[in-house]
């Protein structure tokens, strides 16, 4: 690739391509900068259209739209998107609650009395889903470092959704509240039980279905094999990670040579 | 199955399959404004509906100028293409045909 050389543009549209150049990720600069230098002295070449002005706002937003879409790239299927989204759920779900209790301190209040039967609730539902689950991955040959990234993942998603399953449970039966107290703490916390069981059963299944690397959820599922339950083929399916840190292979029956999902690293791919 | 596309971005495309690959032709022959035309053509190229590829620097120096990106639409562009023809009667206004 020829260097670029915005010399021989208009003092006007080498402060554009100055600013416009902050806006896009560095791995497109060199391409942007290329890109439009080369419309910019088109333009200058041809009066037929438009105008420097109108030139510009394409600059500008095609420049928007690179930083947006590297944004998007970045963050899509990401752990801390997972965990931001969930964090954000939690002030939603104690919003109806707050507004029940009508100030900070009656709040302050719900949430003491409460704290003994979330505990409560809560340990033995989380051992269970935990020690009922029966997906595993082989995760043998995997740095240490990613481990314990996995592991600080999987905490910080339990975490976040226990609180948010009880707090849901509250809001769904807060119109009981003031008439029937007993009973719809039973109700409230048979409630509790269900959906945090769903919801640690759907974080366990996402933790099983992202790469030990990055993190990242795994894409482009492709089935092996022909839709079969026969022992002596190989049927299952094989998702990617999007960074290419490795394949994840699922069996669809378990067998002696295959009991559990296989990671393979990228270099085994 | 081809994908949903807002009308600039068929107007876009239609422009692309009559030869208009760059994207200061396809501003003059569609009417539209650049700040819609670059980013389109960055999502098409994103959705590979469109693909892009360099002018070659010797071909340029010939011409007396830097390089261009030229546009060309894909297989799947082009049935994009004929799906958004069908969803937007106002397509098949005829836009003129590049002259070689």
């Amino acid at each position: 690739m020829k260097p670029l050389s915005c010399s021989t543009l208009p003092p006007a549209d080498r402060t554009l391509l100055r600013y416009g150049q902050r806006l896009v990720p560095g791995s497109n600069r060199e391409e942007w900068l290329r890109h439009w230098h080369a419309e910019l002295c088109h333009l200058r070449s041809r009066a037929s259209i438009g105008g420097r002005q109108n030139l510009a706002l394409g600059l500008l937003l095609d420049a928007v739209w690179l930083r947006k879409e590297s944004w998007r790239r970045n963050l899509s299927g990401s752990a801390s998107l997972c965990l931001t989204l969930l964090a954000s759920l939690l002030p939603m779900a104690a919003l109806p609650v707050f507004m029940l209790a009508g100030n900070l301190k009656a709040f302050a209040a719900f949430i003491e009395s409460s704290a003994p039967s979330f505990v409560c609730g809560s340990l033995p539902i989380v051992i269970a889903s935990l020690f009922t689950s029966q997906i595993s991955v082989e995760r043998r040959g995997l740095p240490v470092r990613s481990r314990i990234k996995a592991c600080i993942f999987h905490v910080c998603k339990i975490a976040l959704l226990v609180p948010l399953t009880f707090l849901l449970s509250f809001d769904l039966l807060a119109p009981l509240h003031p008439f029937t107290s007993f009973p719809a703490f039973l109700l409230q916390s048979s409630l509790f039980a269900v959906l945090a069981l769903i919801a640690l059963r759907w974080a366990i299944l996402d933790c099983s279905l992202r790469c030990k690397h990055c993190l990242r959820s795994l894409a482009e599922p492709v089935r092996v094999g022909r839709p079969s339950r026969n022992f002596l083929e190989w049927n299952g399916f094989e998702l990617l990670c999007t960074e290419g840190h490795g394949m994840l292979s699922i069996p669809e029956i378990e067998s002696s040579s295959c009991s559990a999902s296989r990671w393979f690293p990228g270099n085994r791919v | 199955m081809s994908p949903r596309l807002s009308h600039s971005a068929a107007l876009i495309l239609k422009a692309l399959s009559l030869g208009y690959c760059f994207g200061f032709e396809i501003m003059e022959v569609t009417g539209l404004p650049s700040g819609t035309v670059y980013p389109s053509l960055r999502r098409l190229e994103r959705d590979k509906l469109v693909d892009s590829h360099w002018e070659s620097d010797a071909d340029a120096e010939a011409r007396g100028r830097p390089s261009r990106r030229y546009h060309i639409i894909t297989v799947a562009g082009k049935a994009a293409n004929l799906a958004a023809a069908d969803r937007y009667p106002l397509l098949s206004r005829p836009l003129p045909e590049k002259s070689a």
